[in-house]
């Protein structure tokens, strides 16, 4: 399958409630990462499921993730917290993307690819950032294919 | 979190996200068959505010939701119906599959997480929900049209009352009335209870038996078209 492990787009540092769950993304971060979409578009790339956490910077991440999704998008629980065994049963597709968060991400990069968790800092990720995997969903079974930070697929999606 | 208040520039969605919370326990224990239903129509009307706010995220979980809850519904209605005894025991067995499948979605991980999720929906801008009511209702208009002919097909019928369901909830929303819509609504769902009835009749095994029952749906269907493309008519016909 291919996999593609996506940060939360640039967010606002506190919410209008004070929520962390709560905060939206910025104007900047919201225009960046829309480039950053018509970039993957460029590149072809579509999604048959998107998973996404609960957490609004997430949500509104995956909402500018749209255009790419011919299948099913779905909030999973499992995005909002260390990486498990769970989540990979919720991923039926086989362009699958997932919507989180750091230190989440990383770990869950370094856990796929390398099959340790703890070597989530060679993985680290930006915000936007995207990591695209393939291979069997499990631990030490994937391999890296790309690594993109949110301003070369956005440079690449510029008009 | 979402605001607990509407106000002149913003909407909140939490009257219906109450009343979602608040029948999930009834329609758990399936006493009362009105909790399926009060469980069906929030979540429409919280699709329909994501659409006026733009969002995409939570309408597929929402619409699953929804389509766990119309499964049970859809034989309710039909079983409370009077209808011919072997189809009555067929519909029986198939609500006992229906549940089962609604009350493994109420005890999921994704309903939690689908609740989580709108505890952090914002409110919405109502000068978004006007613009995007405009867009449900252009929307609306052209699938009343295809519907003006003697010919369109049930189809047809469906994509309209669908339309006008996103519509009426829409205005909802935004505090208008909606009693013209509420009505045309209603003749239309009175057309799909019938055509739900002919669908779930056919694909009974016993059907076979069922000839006199099926050959008055299919009249029924028909009147109950003419009476709709008549209201529809009356109502779009002269929309711009």
């Amino acid at each position: 399958m291919e996999l593609y492990l996506i940060r939360h787009a640039e967010a606002e540092e506190r919410s209008r409630t004070g929520r962390d769950e709560a905060r939206a993304l910025t104007t900047r971060g919201r225009d960046e990462f829309a480039r950053a979409v018509r970039g993957l578009e460029r590149l072809g790339i579509e999604f048959d499921q998107l998973l996404h956490s609960p957490l609004l910077r997430a949500m509104e991440t995956a909402d500018l993730l749209a255009e790419c999704v011919v299948g099913e998008t779905r909030v999973a629980n499992e995005l909002a917290r260390d990486p498990s065994t769970e989540l990979f049963a919720l991923c039926t597709g086989l362009r699958v993307a997932l919507v989180g968060h750091e230190p989440w991400m990383s770990e869950l990069t370094a856990w796929l690819v390398t099959g340790d968790r703890s070597r989530s800092e060679v993985f680290a990720f930006k915000k936007g950032a995207i990591a695209s995997l393939e291979g069997e969903l499990a631990p030490g079974a994937m391999r890296l294919v790309a690594f993109w930070p949110p301003a070369t697929l956005a440079e690449l999606g510029r008009k | 979190m979402v605001s607990p208040q509407n106000s002149d520039d913003e909407i909140a969605p939490a009257r219906w996200l109450e009343h979602l919370t608040n029948h999930l326990g009834v329609a758990r224990n399936g006493e009362d068959h009105e909790g399926v239903h009060q469980l069906r129509v929030a979540a429409a009307r919280l699709e329909v505010f994501l659409r006026l706010a733009g969002r995409r995220c939570l309408r597929d979980d929402l619409r699953w939701l929804r389509e766990r809850a119309s499964a049970v519904r859809d034989l309710d209605v039909l079983g409370a119906s009077g209808v011919p005894a072997p189809l009555a025991a067929w519909l029986a067995d198939e609500r006992t599959v229906a549940r089962a499948g609604l009350v493994e979605a109420l005890e999921s991980s994704r309903l939690r997480a689908l609740l989580e999720g709108w505890r952090w929906v914002p409110a919405l801008r109502r000068v978004d929900a006007v613009e995007r009511r405009e867009q449900i209702a252009r929307r609306t208009t052209k699938r009343a049209r295809r519907t003006f002919d003697a010919s369109a097909s049930l189809e047809a019928f469906h994509d309209v009352r669908r339309s006008l369901r996103r519509l009426r909830y829409a205005d909802e929303w935004l505090g208008r009335d909606v009693g013209e819509l509420k009505a045309l609504q209603e003749t239309l769902g009175l057309l799909n209870d019938v055509a739900v009835a002919y669908r779930l009749a056919s694909e009974c095994p016993h059907s076979a038996e069922l000839s006199d029952y099926l050959g008055g749906l299919t009249r029924e269907l028909d009147r109950r078209a003419a009476r709709a493309r008549i209201e529809l008519r009356r109502r779009f016909e002269r929309e711009p």
